[in-house]
């Protein structure tokens, strides 16, 4: 499609100019909505700013020790001290942190925090959880450090080059210098020992494999600084710059050729894990196999006396989703579909329970219009009973029934980020909050009678990295018990169904995450009550989660071939002895804080400028011509406001330099839910138009545009441009006042690989007309629609429809050109072009290769993974009369290349409908599928 | 027409060749700290890269390595350049020695050496070798390079190589001279010594991996490694003194009689005996310390990377003077003049 002139420089001034507010909002897209408005401080320490909200000042504060103690730690490992003060915006809960401004991407719920290269900012939210907060804090000030260290050696030699390291080197040592070698990256690299998938270091393949990437860098950290030292490390990020790629700088500084560093390091892994496995037992072969798809976690039970239903969360094929199986027939059907409707956005998978009470009501959270509900509906019923949800409470978890089915009891997160224990009343449908205290709390379970709650808390110690134990609740008395008093992690208890003496609890107490059950004496439960402890399951792996099936046996969730699948663990009555004895004790009371050292002056935020981008840049067109410039681009701390400015100049001759001024400045401010643009633009430039010929046109105005999001896939966009618009042919000099108006309606659901989408549909609809003030006339109007609509046949399989069209009338018209592989393949770009158009695309989607890698002497490059389609084209364009429908047909090929861009082939006969023409045409291009 | 060839001609004047002036090696004298006046900082310069090493060619002059391949010559006075920018190779340039009026000037890069006259501003010698030369030694009429592999016997006079000898380890760190004997290190924790023809003739076990470097003080040799290992070995009786920390250790330590000052990387100066192992006394000040302290007169100074030098009394470690430098260091030299810091680019001139 090809615009006219007026189009050409507004687009190409909405591209620069309004980037930042398009990156989100353009054209298709998802919505990063503002649901809160911050009023932001900044904390000021002596090696941080640290930016926070009113409410979460002491989760600052806290963010502030555990920053300054890494400081000092990382000074040393990294052997280099940063004297410019390290920004860190501090969110309280990961629903908040999602409505970042830092980056104009939408955050996917695994993200714990990131750094931010441009202006050198983490960002990071507090999830309740300080272990984990004191984890991320880390991990992302060991990516500030990494940065910074690479950088100043770069600096230091003049290094004009790219920075060849691979990215499992810097996620590796960001984990392994954040928290060491944890429980969970043994989970993974267990795991892939055992399946041998353990891939190498230097392989394309692991650059997609996900968190693997993450684990295995951390264990190679963990046996390299073992094995070579902590110096071999810090050379590598000083030495780098001597050698062409990473593997021969890590060969010199090792002394030692990678690749045989990376088989010692396989081998030496096969023999530690050897060990293990020898004594623990392997899950898929000592439970029978529930399910073996995609993960399975947070299993709940429901039983009535004809049957048994297991229902589970699973993310196949990339949506979350909450399944129903009966047991007995294996029979499945989708109960919530979450990810593609404003009330069920995401369901928290891995992070959140569910539960269902005797009446079959299920209750579980989904992230819905900016903070979390509880959503209680019939497992019978396609449509949601009731929802809970308060305004003080954003982020919540793991609803869990009492025996009798009347109360909820579930963990929650205030605006402030402390996480505390609720209890959801139906009789009264009140909440109440049971506990308040800046600990973190989790994962409550009622005892039988309903009179205790168990949950996992990290009261009872003022460290940060800090384990959770397990403690009790009287709902009666409101006493707190500590019932645990591992070194280990003691997490998501469940109360037996019947008995009361009995809780089952996950620990990694022995390494790897396993099942254990604690029990009462009969005497109950009080201060000073006997408890033993029993290892139920020995897993090599580890388990996620479990819900009790009956005396004997429990539904698990348990890690196996890179996956968490569901597996029916019979409980071995031998092994439920107890090994230890202690008593229930009560906690320390409550503290309000954590701080240990004096906390930095705190002041408000504002807005303070600083340089995004500065570029020069030179455009040409062999018709449009030439346009040379530079780009400047600024904005504040928080991401809040940008401004962008262009200025170029086109004068091919000296004499004509003063008329050929293109200069545009836009402001985008992105506080509120609704994002606003302002700009103001002078374009002056040669054109060519088939209709026209060539004429010189200046354009001077204003624009502004407006976009409210409804919810996270639909929105309004509104814009309005004012310009004054002077053309001189060779023979008459056309001036006009104009006012454009554009009123936008888009939805967008889909679901994407990287070709493109592949689930759900997107919209568009759009109408404007414009105005020539001058003449008191309508100038012109548009009329433009777009549907998509993608069925998904299987997992990566779907047939994608596209039907767009669009109308322009009036005086100045606009002329669309659907040639091309974007539009109708098999034709010219400039083949077939009108004041309208029609299209109908339809393409089978398919895979055809995991992965293609292209080796070459030095390096490779990976096109992975490798898709297929098969196509049919029908549309045309006209003016005045419908010339009637041509089309094409044939097969495609798309492979994404470095997950930067994707190259398309498309091979295919054209046809009238009447006849087919010979020749087979060819077209390349780069670019997603629509 | 004319003005582009005096362009082209201004343009080849200024890039190539080396400096102007010819330079006579003079020893300086030994710079003076006088403790009563509070430290100032006396001038400040930015240098075109990260500075690397330096060579004090006389009381007044300052050759200058530096990261981005360069040399620069600074009037210690005024802290200006006196002379031309020259810039022999791409990357960083190492000044390795010099002897008469001859300096000796490496690439890590081009592995290249140059033997340059300052005396009369002309080029000796320039030659490219199969590996890094980081170190040399000399001797007589011989050049003796050590790169992390092998080791080399050069003519002085023409940089033909006269012997090498493979070390069969890599990562050698270090090189002496000592009583007609070349010693390397390796990583292994293996002293290795070598006769002036590079014929092996011993070997001793210092049972220290990974050290990070070799200094000789006197007829002893000190080895460090980042993990906080320590030894102390006397060339002439062969005994070893080791000292194990757990903390780790980015500078030299430093030894002035039997005391031994152990510079740590969390900011710890320990000051101890090397007969017995004792502690002396103990400074600590909360910051990153990698540069190896500098030892004048009776005092030690030392400059922390986050921006503060303190001098202590070598006795009793008591501190005598404290400046703040409100920017991180990355480089320290002491000059004839005072004390050198380098700050990224910039250099500053320090007077106590």
């Amino acid at each position: 499609m090809r615009p006219n002139s007026k189009i050409f420089a507004f687009t190409l001034f909405a591209a620069l100019c309004f980037s930042n507010l398009a990156l989100s909002q353009f054209y298709f897209g998802r919505n990063k909505i503002n649901y809160e408005h911050f009023s932001w401080s900044i904390l000021e320490s002596e090696h941080f700013n640290i930016y926070f909200y009113q409410e979460e000042e002491h989760i600052a504060a806290m963010a502030q020790e555990i920053a300054e103690e890494a400081f000092d730690e990382f000074e040393i490992k990294f052997n280099l001290t940063i004297d410019r003060a390290i920004p860190l915006i501090v969110y309280s809960n990961p629903i908040h942190f999602q409505q970042t401004n830092v980056i104009p991407a939408l955050l996917p719920e695994g993200v714990g925090g990131f750094f931010e290269f441009r202006k050198g900012r983490v960002v990071l939210p507090f999830n309740g959880s300080r272990r984990d907060f004191y984890h991320v804090v880390r991990h992302e000030l060991v990516h500030v450090f990494t940065h910074l260290k690479i950088a100043s050696t770069a600096r230091r030699v003049g290094l004009i080059r790219g920075v060849d390291f691979p990215l499992w080197f810097f996620e590796g040592l960001a984990e392994y210098w954040s928290i060491g070698y944890d429980s969970q990256a043994d989970m993974f690299i267990r795991d892939a020992i055992l399946h041998d998938y353990l891939l190498p270091l230097d392989s394309s393949e692991l650059y997609f494999s996900g968190f693997l990437l993450y684990k295995e860098g951390q264990a190679f950290f963990k046996y390299y600084e073992e094995k070579f030292g902590q110096e071999r490390i810090r050379r590598l990020m000083t030495n780098f710059w001597r050698y062409d790629s990473f593997e021969k700088t890590i060969t010199a500084v090792s002394g030692k050729s990678f690749r045989v560093i990376m088989r010692e390091w396989e081998y030496y892994l096969k023999k530690k894990y050897a060990h293990y496995m020898a004594q623990e037992d392997i899950s898929n072969y000592e439970n029978r196999k529930l399910l073996q798809r995609d993960v399975e976690v947070s299993p709940a039970i429901f039983k009535t006396d004809s049957s048994k239903r297991i229902i589970y969360m699973s993310n196949r094929w990339g949506y979350e989703n909450i399944i129903v199986r009966q047991l007995s027939s294996g029979k499945r059907r989708i109960l919530i579909k979450a990810n593609r409707t404003p009330e069920y956005e995401s369901l928290h998978i891995l992070q959140s329970r569910i539960s269902v009470n005797q009446y079959g009501e299920l209750a579980f959270v989904a992230k819905s219009e900016g903070r979390d509900v509880i959503w209680i509906q019939d497992i019978e019923n396609e449509f949601p009973k009731k929802n809970i949800a308060s305004s003080s409470l954003i982020s919540i978890r793991s609803p869990m029934w009492n025996q009798s089915g009347d109360m909820l009891v579930f963990a929650a997160q205030r605006s402030s980020g402390q996480s505390d224990i609720y209890l959801w009343s139906k009789k009264e449908d009140q909440i109440y909050q049971l506990t308040d205290d800046i600990y973190g709390d989790a994962s409550p379970s009622f005892s039988p009678d309903s009179r205790y709650i168990v949950f996992s808390s990290d009261r009872g110690s003022e460290d940060y990295f800090v384990n959770d134990n397990l403690y009790v609740y009287d709902l009666q008395t409101g006493a707190l018990l500590q019932l645990t008093f591992s070194p280990g992690n003691e997490f998501k208890p469940f109360w037996h169904p019947s008995n009361i003496n009995i809780i089952y609890f996950l620990s990694d107490s022995t390494g790897s995450d396993n099942l254990w059950a604690l029990e009462l004496d009969d005497s109950g439960l009080g201060e000073g009550s006997p408890i033993g402890f029993a290892q139920l399951s020995n897993y090599f792996t580890g388990i996620n989660d479990f819900h009790p099936d009956s005396d004997s046996s429990l539904v698990l969730s348990h890690f196996s071939r890179y996956n968490f699948h569901l597996d029916l663990f019979a409980i071995d009555s031998t092994r439920f002895k107890k090994v230890d004895k202690i008593s229930a004790i009560l906690p320390d009371a409550t503290q309000k804080t954590f701080r240990k050292n004096k906390p930095g002056k705190a002041r408000a935020y504002k807005l303070k400028y600083s340089l995004d981008f500065a570029q020069s840049f030179v455009a040409y067109d062999p018709i449009f011509g030439r346009l040379g410039g530079a780009q400047l681009g600024i904005s504040d701390m928080l991401g809040d406001r940008y401004y962008n400015f262009l200025l170029g100049n086109t004068s091919v001759t000296a004499s004509g330099f003063k008329n050929y001024w293109n200069f545009a400045a836009s402001m985008v401010d992105l506080r509120r839910r609704s994002n606003r643009s302002l700009g103001v633009f002078h374009f002056a430039n040669d054109w060519y138009s088939p209709y026209e010929g060539y004429f010189y046109e200046r354009n001077v105005g204003i624009r502004g545009a407006l976009n409210y999001p409804i919810n996270a896939f639909k929105r309004i966009e509104f814009s309005s441009s004012m310009w004054h618009s002077r053309r001189e042919y060779f023979d008459a000099i056309n001036n006009r006042f104009l006012l454009a108006n554009f009123i936008s309606f888009v939805h967008d659901n889909s679901l994407w690989l990287s070709t493109g989408p592949i689930d759900g549909w997107r919209m568009r609809l759009s109408v404007g007309p414009s105005f020539d003030l001058l003449s008191s006339q309508v100038n012109n109007y548009t009329l433009l629609g777009d549907f998509r609509y993608y069925l998904r046949l299987s997992e990566r399989t779907c047939l994608a429809t596209r039907v767009m069209g669009i109308v322009n009338e009036g005086k100045n018209i606009y002329r669309y050109y659907i040639g091309g592989s974007w539009y109708l393949r098999g034709y010219r770009r400039t083949e077939i072009f009108g004041k309208k158009f029609l299209l109908w695309n339809t393409e089978l989607r398919f895979p055809i290769a995991r992965g293609l890698v292209l080796q070459f002497r030095r390096g490779a490059i990976g096109l992975a993974p490798l898709r297929g389609s098969l196509f049919v084209d029908i549309g045309n364009a006209w003016d005045r009369a419908f010339p009637g429908m041509i089309g094409s047909f044939g097969i495609g090929l798309r492979a994404p290349l470095m997950q930067a861009v994707v190259l398309r082939l498309d091979i295919g006969k054209r046809t009238d409908f009447n006849k087919i023409e010979p020749e087979t045409f060819v077209q390349f291009l780069f670019g997603w599928n629509y | 027409m004319k003005r582009v060839w005096l362009s082209i001609g201004l343009v080849f004047v200024c890039c190539a060749g080396s400096f102007r002036h010819s330079y006579v090696l003079q020893p300086p004298s030994a710079p003076t700290i006088a403790l009563s006046d509070s430290a100032e900082i006396r001038w400040k310069m930015k240098l075109k890269a990260y500075p690397n090493n330096c060579i004090a060619l006389n009381d007044t002059i300052l050759l200058i390595s530096d990261s981005n391949g360069g040399v620069t010559t600074i009037d210690l006075r005024t802290g200006v350049r006196h002379d031309r920018y020259w810039r022999p190779f791409k990357r960083p340039v190492r000044l390795l020695g010099f002897k008469g009026n001859i300096v000796f000037l490496s690439s890590c890069e081009t592995k290249e050496v140059i033997a340059w006259d300052l005396k009369n501003a002309h080029k000796i010698w320039k030659k490219t070798f199969a590996e890094y030369f980081s170190e040399m030694v000399l001797h007589q009429t011989a050049l003796y390079f050590k790169s992390d592999s092998i080791i080399a016997k050069v003519n002085a006079l023409n940089g033909n190589v006269i012997l090498s000898q493979n070390l069969h380890e890599p990562l050698a760190r270090g090189f002496i001279y000592f009583n007609d004997h070349l010693f390397v290190f390796a990583a292994k924790g293996i002293l290795h010594s070598f006769d002036l023809n590079l014929e092996e003739k011993n070997r001793s076990m210092l049972e220290i991996h990974h050290a990070e470097e070799m200094v000789q003080f006197g007829e002893r040799l000190l080895f460090y490694n980042t993990r906080g290992n320590v030894r102390v070995f006397s060339l002439q009786s062969k005994a070893v003194c080791a000292l194990d920390f757990d903390d780790p250790i980015y500078a030299s330590p430093l030894i002035v009689d039997d005391h031994v000052f152990v510079p740590f990387a969390r900011g710890r100066i320990d000051a101890r005996s090397l007969e017995n192992d004792s502690l002396i006394w103990r400074f600590s000040h909360k910051s990153l310390l990698n540069i190896a302290p500098l030892l004048i007169k009776e005092n030690i100074i030392i400059p922390f990377a986050r921006g503060q030098v303190v001098v202590i009394n070598l006795h009793d470690g008591r501190e005598r003077q404290r400046f703040n430098f409100d920017k991180s260091i990355d480089f320290a030299a002491l000059t004839p003049r005072g004390l050198l810091l380098g700050h990224r680019r910039e250099l500053y001139l320090v007077s106590f």
